[in-house]
């Protein structure tokens, strides 16, 4: 089963939102821990300057044992707003502190060994966290300098950080969502278009072509495509006139060939004719003889006289007189009137089957008489002496049919094709109008039934005239 | 491997790549991280103070405090070792402040300046001489008279209306001796120069002379030659215009009054500390060669100017 289609800028659009979104939550991220990180190392090294800059200015005051200006050095350092504590530690002892109450002892003992921490520390009391920085005095021989710096200034920050890159990456994200869907948009527009146009693509009739956006790969997709169509069109025209003339020239064919047969049917008689005609102008023959040859002119003349006739009836069909009969009687005029032919040939000419069948066809029971009796006639030129031409009546849902089976060689597969061309014919010359089987099938067509030929394994042909019951008809 | 796969090989690789990227930006310096109680007990701001049987030793401000220090915390450490007495350091900013701790007895040793020492016989103290340094032959040293290299000045007398540094108001190299030399030539000291400072350290003035914050200084003379050679950059910045006659050199003192035995114990050390290397080494460290017991009227020169000075 084929998955349900996406469409291509759905696609585009997801996978640019997704690269989106995903781009700017990393930024985010990782924006946000580098700013923070950046601000945190900033504090450090804030505190550790304040440490250094107190511990240089302190020094002096701590071996002069100087209690006012050591005092004043720790309340100047906490002047700054990120300060919570400074104090001057010496051997555990307090020389100066900005806990004016007291230091809190677990404070002073904080960094106490062994080994000493020198390093930063997180401090945290009362819920709050603070860098807690030393710097030492005298290489630590004058004691040391403590600052601690409350962190909630950098929490803060970056919660402010985080909101703000947040809101950035979603101003972002929408941005970017938009320009995906503009862009997944713009790509499937052309290819709509061009789908559109092969939907609406007809070879035989004009169409517009596919308007040309721009000059990307598209557009070029586009003018190609337009090339495309117009060479269908062009190659389709090219087909469309190479018909014609083939059918122009297939009617020439059969014109020629239509022309040819009559000549050559017509050209026997009128050689007689000739013939006759000269013999009775020299005057010297009996009566007898003069009698006959008159016979012979007129049989000359009818026989010319049929071939026009039949010619005229291939050409013109006559209108036809419907009435309900049953294939049985249609099947006994053929008996009656070849009856004779069959018996004079040496051939036998049967009923088979079951042919009493009673429902009615209809049929123009003079013209398909003719039908069949080509179709007889055929069969027993085929079948040998000694042989037989069945006559069986047939039946299929809603169809009648009257089939002729003969004991015939049967047709050539090559020529099976060709049965019902007018003049085709497999006598000989002189034998055969060629017309037979096309006046037949013209006058099956005329009553809206078939003409089927088979021909059996086991030899022969089968060549069958349905007809529509006359109830369905 | 079909599309999807592809698809998931490449999911799984960008996503290692975002993992390790936000990793490494989101390690954060790491600290250790301390539950501290700030309802505990409390300590008070306390005094520096001796610990407890120690003898306090001060030493007046001839250097800055810091360099003081470095010059002193290890000949003490020493002095303690070979005393077996616990000693302490202290420092004051004035040669006056040093003075009344040793009066007041809250000092029991001090390495005084010539002229502190002066005030303290002025004042009638029982002021003994333990021990005086030897620095490069002599019991004595000098007051130099300095002014920045490109100075015009040659004299004393050119300084007259100029800026100028003096150490202390109880120092006799930088403060006595200049003065003294300025009424000398029938001039009041107090109105000779323009501006004058007090820097609490021959150090610091001298300094101030290279920098050319002032016009001139009177400064130590053992004090000026171990910085120059230590910083030679200083000796090529500054100019010697005068030289006192030989003063006689800072000692260390005790009050009479004190505990003898503390007073017998600390000379001996002092003097018997050049006998070894690492008493040597100290001693090298200071500028001085060994201690030694003063020669009678070492210091009569000095107490007489000091007598003139001194209000």
């Amino acid at each position: 089963m084929r998955p349900p289609r996406v469409r291509l800028w759905v696609k585009l659009a997801l996978f640019g939102v997704l690269g989106v979104a995903a781009t700017h939550t990393l930024h985010l991220a990782v924006g946000r821990e580098l700013a923070t990180n950046a601000l945190s190392k900033e504090q450090l090294a804030r505190a550790r300057d304040l440490g250094r800059l107190v511990a240089a200015q302190t020094t002096d005051s701590v071996l002069l044992e100087d209690q006012v200006a050591l005092q004043q050095a720790v309340d100047r350092c906490a002047t700054d707003p990120s300060v919570t504590w400074c104090f001057v530690e010496r051997d555990g002892r307090v020389l100066a502190s900005t806990f004016h109450e007291g230091t809190p002892s677990a404070l002073v003992t904080l960094r106490r060994g062994p080994p000493a921490q020198t390093g930063p520390i997180i401090v945290r009391a009362a819920g709050r966290r603070y860098l807690d920085i030393t710097a030492p005095i005298l290489d630590g021989a004058g004691g040391a300098v403590r600052v601690g710096l409350d962190l909630a200034p950098i929490a803060q920050t970056r919660e402010a950080l985080g909101l703000y890159l947040g809101l950035v990456a979603l101003v972002t994200i929408a941005v970017g969502v938009l320009a995906a869907l503009l862009v997944g948009r713009g790509i499937a527009r052309p290819v709509k278009e061009l789908l559109e146009a092969a939907d609406h693509f007809v070879p035989s009739q004009p169409g517009p072509l596919v308007p040309v956006h721009g000059n990307d790969e598209f557009a070029e997709l586009t003018e190609r495509f337009n090339e495309m169509m117009t060479r269908l069109r062009a190659a389709h025209e090219a087909h469309e006139a190479s018909v014609r003339k083939a059918a122009s020239s297939e009617r020439l064919v059969a014109l020629g060939s239509l022309v040819a047969g009559v000549a050559h049917e017509v050209n026997n008689p009128l050689a007689g004719l000739k013939n006759v005609q000269a013999a009775l102008r020299k005057g010297a023959l009996s009566p007898e003889r003069q009698s006959e040859y008159i016979e012979l002119m007129g049989e000359a003349l009818a026989r010319i006289e049929s071939i026009v006739g039949r010619l005229l009836e291939f050409g013109r069909p006559r209108p036809l007189a419907l009435k309900p009969h049953t294939p049985r009687e249609l099947v006994d005029d053929v008996l009656r009137l070849l009856g004779p032919a069959a018996r004079q040939r040496g051939v036998s000419l049967v009923r088979a089957g079951d042919v009493t069948a009673s429902e009615p066809v209809h049929a123009d029971r003079v013209q398909l008489g003719q039908a069949l009796t080509n179709l007889v006639l055929n069969a027993l030129y085929v079948t040998p002496k000694g042989g037989a031409v069945r006559l069986r009546a047939v039946a299929r849902p809603g169809w009648r049919g009257i089939a002729v089976e003969d004991d015939g060689p049967g047709i050539p597969p090559e020529l099976r094709e060709r049965v019902l061309d007018p003049f085709f014919s497999t006598k000989p010359e002189g034998e055969g109008t060629g017309l037979g089987l096309s006046v037949t099938r013209t006058i099956v067509d005329a009553h809206r039934g078939e003409l089927a030929f088979d021909f059996p394994s086991s030899g022969g042909t089968v060549a069958t005239i349905w007809l529509p019951l006359a109830a369905a008809s | 491997m079909g599309p999807l796969g592809r698809w998931r090989t490449v999911a799984v690789h960008a996503g290692a790549v975002a993992l390790a990227v936000t990793w490494s930006a989101c390690r954060s310096p790491e600290f250790p991280e301390v539950e501290v109680s700030f309802d505990g007990g409390l300590v008070p701001v306390a005094a520096e103070s001796a610990g407890p049987g120690a003898a306090r030793v001060v030493v007046a401000a001839m250097l800055s405090p810091e360099d003081t220090y470095s010059a002193y915390a290890q000949l003490l450490a020493h002095l303690s070792r070979e005393m077996n007495v616990p000693l302490s350091l202290t420092q004051r900013r004035s040669y006056r402040e040093a003075n009344e701790l040793l009066v007041t007895g809250r000092i029991d040793v001090a390495f005084v300046c010539t002229g502190g020492y002066a005030e303290l016989l002025a004042r009638g103290e029982p002021v003994e001489v333990l021990a005086v340094p030897v620095a490069r032959g002599e019991m004595t040293y000098r007051s130099l008279i300095i002014v920045p290299a490109s100075s015009s000045a040659t004299q004393l007398a050119d300084l007259a209306g100029r800026r100028f540094a003096f150490t202390d108001e109880l120092s006799l190299s930088g403060y006595a001796y200049p003065s003294w030399a300025v009424r000398q030539q029938g001039l009041d000291p107090k109105r000779f120069f323009a501006v004058s400072y007090f820097t609490h350290s021959h150090d610091r003035s001298i300094r101030a002379v290279a920098q050319g914050l002032v016009d001139g200084a009177a400064v130590d003379g053992l004090i000026f030659d171990e910085l120059v050679a230590r910083n030679p950059g200083l000796g090529r910045a500054v100019r010697v215009i005068h030289r006192s006659e030989a003063l006689g050199i800072p000692p260390v003192v005790a009050l009479k009054r004190g505990d003898p035995a503390l007073r017998r114990r600390f000379r001996e050390a002092l003097l018997s500390l050049h006998e070894t290397e690492a008493g040597r080494a100290l001693l090298r460290a200071a500028g001085f060669e060994r201690f030694s017991t003063p020669r009678p009227g070492l210091y009569d020169s000095a107490l007489t100017i000091m007598g003139e000075v001194l209000p």
